[in-house]
């Protein structure tokens, strides 16, 4: 009898829930189109639309659109693809969203085709691995916003003890500096001269484009699994090598709280964001500003290039705010709030003409540098789902730890992701 | 608890005549406490109960499966939801293409396997737990069904995540221990995470130390229920422990053993939640289950039709399995009524 009447309680709550739950939603739901009042629906993801920017690009927005409510609503990364395709695809869409570039083709078929207006939005200053970022079959489909292009963050105290006057430029003197550095603390069991978690494949791709490697090719609207060219397998076998020797990071976790190690000095180089560089500090108040700062990571001959991840903005195609999200979404990525972005953030505006920011900011100008020489994953509507299936850390898992050959492991992704990328 | 007894609860007559029952109790809403002591609104009053569930089921349930079998025959993706438009029908295609794929049948057969283990080891260390519970005094017994209650509370989520914990190569306390004890090396590259054996045993544990107290408990309440006098009967007769035990024990509790097995089976082909916290279904793919397997069709590589496809695959799985007992269940309440 007992279990009976729970359960009714029970079901009567769920539809309670349901009810609410339905009621909430269809509040949020209206994006204004009542009477004069219209809202204005963006969705963010955290960080990336810093407090002070986000107050004062509101005001100044509403100051020349009086009768519009701006509805920030942020988001988090893990799910978010599908959270924003069902979004996307339904009525009542958020007007503008910033999304993690890699996946612009994902989302392309949702946003308004921004082509025509793109002179308008400042494209002829943009970088070029951010406009690659933002185009889609020749489309412009989205306005680059941020970019934070990945550099070795590396421990100058360290380095000096160790004997090292300047930092490398070459992947010769990288690995030499890497030798002395293991020379100096290696009594540490714990230390590593460049710390490299196993799943961190962002920090693979450089040492895959610098050997002349790709990730996939396209040819004819099909694509081409390219980790298993003989030139991918030679950058993975260097980045192999350099694991192998100068990292005791555990193989089987990503990069996210990898600058701690930089902080408590059990690694003196990490490739990481530079916006790390606060926090690095803050985990270890001894140290002092200088003793962190960044190089760019040197490839064969000069820096190799690296990946321009970031983020862009684009607006749904069924928004019924159209033109109201194209005036937002203008003011947002205009030069004056990419330079608030970056003062507060510590990623990179979209346009070349900010560059000067690098002038009184030495990290800034090791990132702008970097970005010069960027590159990017495969522009396919797909590519969500070979990142969703973490077919590249897992490739990387495989090499590090010997479970299966360099080239046997490529192979592997390499077909992985070419059944993944022309999957319909 | 007479848990055996509970179909006796449904009523079987259908309400004598429709003239009888008063209008009273009209209006469709839940009757108020008004309606007490009127027998023919007694009469209704059970189906009338049951219509806001009956309601939410099929809302909730009937409608959602009812669209998952209609996407199983759809070519239904990434584009088709963004255009809002184009999901063509295509037959069998999604099934045959399931089929055609290697990795299917990998999986299915990995998620048999692993459901056979689960059920395998929750049933029997449950039934230890329940046996021994018999034999604790007041006290001890309460001290066990709360601890037991403890981990079946436990949401599934926290649990996987605070063995994911317990579990890691540098920092967890299981490698620790296992370490100083020269048992098993589960640091560096010895990993959990980076074998698919040791994974999915990690998951076997982690989903049996969960399912145990439920069966357990079930269990125990169906030990309560034999007589004494048959075991009484017994020693006179001259039986041992393990006669008593294989003679009365286990052909008397054999309509709970039905019932747990039954929801064993279906919990445990069902699982997600512990096996994607855990390790993402890796590594190298290595610990995907049905249930992952079409997460990661629909919800990662958005082919919602082919999921779909994955997901009623593994219903039917979970009704092939069980419909034996599910037959002897119903049969074994037909007798008691």
């Amino acid at each position: 009898m007992f279990t009976r009447r729970h359960g009714l309680r029970a079901v009567l709550a769920v539809a309670a829930v349901a009810v609410i739950a339905a009621a909430c939603s269809s509040n949020n739901g209206s994006t204004g189109n009542s009477a004069s009042k219209k809202t204005l629906t963006i969705w963010s993801m955290p960080g990336e639309l810093p407090p002070k920017m986000r107050a004062a690009l509101t005001e100044e927005f509403q100051n020349t659109h009086r009768n519009v409510k701006v509805n920030y609503e942020d988001q988090e990364w893990s799910g978010i693809q599908a959270k924003t395709i069902t979004a996307l695809g339904s009525n009542t869409p958020p007007d503008v969203i910033e999304f993690g570039n890699t996946y612009t083709a994902s989302f392309a078929d949702g946003l308004v085709d921004l082509s025509g207006k793109a002179s308008g939005l400042g494209k002829s200053s943009w970088f070029t691995g951010m406009a690659d970022s933002a185009t889609v079959d020749g489309k412009t489909v989205a306005v680059p916003y941020l970019s934070g292009a990945r550099v070795v963050l590396y421990r100058t105290d360290m380095f000096t003890q160790a004997g090292i006057s300047t930092p490398p430029t070459t992947l010769a003197e990288f690995t030499a500096d890497a030798g002395k550095l293991m020379a100096k603390f290696g009594a540490n069991p714990k230390f590593s001269a460049l710390y490299y978690p196993g799943q961190y494949w962002y920090g693979a791709l450089p040492f895959i484009w610098d050997a002349g490697g790709d990730i996939a090719t396209q040819s004819g609207g099909k694509w081409t699994g390219a980790l298993d060219s003989p030139q991918s397998i030679q950058g993975l076998t260097t980045l192999k090598n350099l694991v192998a020797s100068f990292s005791k990071a555990p193989k089987d976790k990503n990069e996210v709280n990898q600058f701690q190690t930089l902080a408590d000095g059990t690694a003196a180089m990490v490739i990481d964001q530079a916006f790390q560089i606060p926090a690095i500090l803050k985990a270890n108040p001894k140290l002092a500003p200088t003793d962190i700062a960044t190089f760019p990571l040197p490839g064969v001959s000069g820096p190799a290039p690296v990946f321009a991840g970031g983020s862009n903005v684009g607006i749904s195609a069924a928004s019924k705010n159209q033109s109201l999200a194209l005036d937002y979404v203008k003011l947002m990525t205009s030069p004056k709030y990419e330079k608030m972005m970056a003062n507060e953030a510590g990623l990179l505006p979209n346009t070349t003409t900010l560059t000067t920011l690098g002038d009184s900011n030495p990290t800034l100008a090791v990132n702008f540098a970097a970005l010069k020489n960027s590159k990017f994953v495969p522009s396919a509507a797909n590519w969500g789902s070979v990142e969703g299936k973490t077919i590249i850390p897992d490739m990387l898992e495989n090499i590090f730890t010997g479970k299966r050959s360099v080239a046997d492991a490529a192979k592997k992704a390499s077909e992985e992701i070419t059944t993944e990328l022309n999957a319909n | 608890m007479g848990a055996v007894g509970t179909t006796k609860l449904t009523p079987r007559r259908r309400p004598r005549s429709r003239a009888n029952r008063p209008d009273r109790t009209s209006g469709g809403g839940p009757p108020g406490p008004a309606a007490r002591g009127r027998r023919p609104a007694l009469r209704a009053m059970p189906y009338l109960l049951l219509v806001p569930s009956l309601v939410v089921l099929v809302g909730l349930m009937g409608y959602p499966l009812v669209r998952l079998v209609v996407l199983s025959f759809q070519h239904y993706g990434r584009r088709e939801f963004l255009i809002r438009q184009g999901a063509t029908w295509t037959g069998l295609a999604n099934y045959r293409m399931l089929f055609a794929d290697s990795q299917f049948w990998s999986v299915a057969v990995r998620t048999i396997v692993l459901t056979a283990v689960i059920v395998a080891l929750t049933v029997l260390l449950a039934l230890l737990v329940a046996l021994v519970m018999q034999r604790l005094d007041r006290v001890s017994r309460t001290v066990v069904s709360l601890g037991l209650m403890v981990s079946w509370a436990t949401p599934a989520v926290s649990s996987a995540t605070i063995f994911k914990w317990m579990l890691d190569s540098r920092s967890g306390i299981i490698p620790k221990i296992l370490n100083q004890l020269h048992l098993v090396d589960l640091t560096g590259d010895n990993s959990v995470f980076l074998s698919g054996f040791k994974t999915l045993a990690s998951v076997t544990a982690m989903v049996v130390w969960q399912s145990v107290p439920f069966v357990a408990l079930t269990l125990f309440a169906g030990l309560t229920q034999i007589s004494r006098d048959l075991y009484e009967a017994a020693r006179v007769d001259g039986a041992g422990p393990w006669r008593s035990f294989t003679s009365i024990t286990m052909p008397m509790l054999r309509p709970i053993f039905a019932l747990v097995i039954v929801l064993s089976v279906i919990w445990d082909l069902r699982l997600f939640t512990q096996v994607y916290i855990f390790n993402q279904g890796g590594p190298d793919q290595q610990s995907y289950l049905l249930g992952v397997y079409s997460y990661f069709a629909s919800i990662v590589g958005l082919r919602f039709g082919q999921g779909a496809a994955i997901a009623i695959v593994l219903i039917v799985m979970a009704l092939i399995g069980t419909a034996y007992y599910i037959r002897r269940l119903v049969r074994s309440g037909e007798a008691t009524a």
